[in-house]
């Protein structure tokens, strides 16, 4: 094989490479993607970066169409409210986000809200959602005052 | 000659480069043509993981006391769980009025604690077309259609509500006023869990006191969209404010046609109206859900 012919196939192999990525971290038909908009480059980033670089670039952004939403049906709410992940108890992982309300102080504690799932039956699912002061979710002290005001649902 | 090369080669990385964005692209899309994969989830339906009984402690067999009740002439029975009220039963059933059928639920929740049962083994089943909270495989209390009334739910409302209130009073809850005490007396133990020392000495510093008394109460979830119930909350905040919240309106909405949002919205009427009667200060705890 010449030099010329070896520089030619690893320049086929990159573009194949390249597509193959794409493949594999692009958008599902499901989830209603345009790549040609706005939101299908948000769905790659949640992909590549996870749910964690959302909440944090985008958690303000997220909190005000909440809170406008809210405007929107009279119903503001009054105290502060901020948006943070989810994870569950026990694991590190976040599962999604929820933006919270309470007491200024209190939401300024806020780093996660944990999650207890329970099925009391076959068809009956239910979650506790327990806003808490740290990323550790192995023991559980619930921040008071704050409560859940809206789940964020990720497309994993 | 030999610049040349070198420019021809830096042209060529160029070009395999941008061979290489544009495959990308190219691959995001046939992507988006073939179809969900495998992989397709959703946040809300995680795969099954830890489940209450694995993470929750009991601390000690708790003390289950039926307290009886006078309303109307009627004898209701209040179930308490160290004194708190955990199941207020207001009907009579099968000949039995409702503190006749506390102490029943007192005395078999007391011998399956002593057994060893925990909150993870309360649980919700149809027998013989009755919906019946269990604690493992003994029956505590059967929904009767007269209770459901009363408090305009469902049989299967109850049911879950009943059941859910059990199994937080017996899970080591993390009580508001207890987290604020611990945060208190233990500032060290509270900074190993925190990053940020200034942090750590503003939560320590911090004691929030409450305006009034917090309490916990479960109400339907109400679809402003749709208007009909899709599942259950459970609210806490103070407790004049959560006496006033009658049920839970449930918006819908999208962010960047991506992310689906679900705002809760404590209302003080049972279903929302054009606009919604926002309850103040009170915030979800819980969620439920049930399918048939």
């Amino acid at each position: 094989m010449t030099k010329r012919n070896r520089w030619h196939l690893v320049a086929v192999v990159l573009v194949l490479a390249a597509f193959m990525v794409g493949l594999g971290v692009g958008p599902q038909l499901a989830q209603a993607f345009d790549l040609g908009s706005l939101g299908g480059t948000f769905g790659a980033l949640i992909k590549i970066f996870g749910i964690g670089y959302i909440v944090t670039e985008f958690g303000d952004k997220i909190n005000d169409v909440i809170n406008d939403l809210l405007g929107q049906h009279q119903a503001e709410i009054e105290g502060q409210t901020k948006v943070v992940p989810i994870l569950r108890v026990g694991g590190g992982t976040a599962i999604g986000a929820a933006q919270i309300i309470g007491p200024a102080r209190q939401v300024d504690k806020v780093k996660v809200v944990a999650e207890v799932e329970w099925k009391p039956s076959a068809n009956i699912r239910a979650r506790g959602l327990i806003p808490i002061a740290t990323k550790d979710t192995s023991s559980i002290r619930g921040v008071g005052g704050v409560g859940v005001s809206a789940n964020i649902k990720f497309p994993l | 000659m030999d610049n040349w090369r070198v420019v021809s080669r830096l042209l060529m990385v160029l070009v395999v480069g941008a061979g290489c964005i544009g495959a990308f692209y190219v691959g995001t899309a046939a992507r988006s043509y073939l179809g969900p994969g495998v992989t397709a989830a959703y946040a809300e339906d995680p795969p099954p993981g830890i489940e209450l009984e694995e993470t929750a402690e009991v601390a000690a067999i708790p003390r289950v006391v039926a307290e009886r009740l006078w309303v109307d002439d009627q004898e209701q029975g209040l179930l308490k769980v160290e004194d708190d009220v955990v199941l207020h039963i207001q009907t009579a059933s099968s000949g039995l009025t409702g503190y006749e059928r506390a102490i029943i639920v007192a005395k078999r929740l007391e011998d399956a604690l002593v057994a060893g049962a925990g909150p993870g083994d309360i649980a919700v089943q149809q027998l013989a077309g009755m919906w019946v909270v269990m604690i493992g495989e003994t029956p505590l209390i059967t929904i009767n259609a007269e209770e459901a009334d009363q408090l305009d739910v469902t049989l299967v409302e109850l049911a879950a509500q009943w059941a859910m209130d059990l199994a937080a009073a017996f899970a080591e809850a993390p009580a508001e006023e207890e987290t604020e005490e611990q945060i208190a007396e233990e500032p060290t133990e509270e900074a190993e869990d925190v990053e940020d020392p200034e942090e750590v000495a503003e939560e320590t510093e911090a004691d929030w006191q409450p305006p009034e008394p917090y309490k916990d109460k479960i109400v339907p979830i109400v679809s402003v969209l749709e208007g009909v119930r899709i599942g259950i909350a459970r609210v806490n905040g103070p407790q004049s404010a959560v006496n006033q919240v009658q049920a839970v309106a449930q918006i819908e909405t999208h962010y960047k046609n991506t992310l689906e949002i679900d705002v809760y919205v404590p209302i003080s009427t049972k279903v929302p109206g054009q606009n919604l009667a926002r309850v103040q200060g009170v915030g979800v705890t819980g969620l439920g859900d049930y399918r048939f």
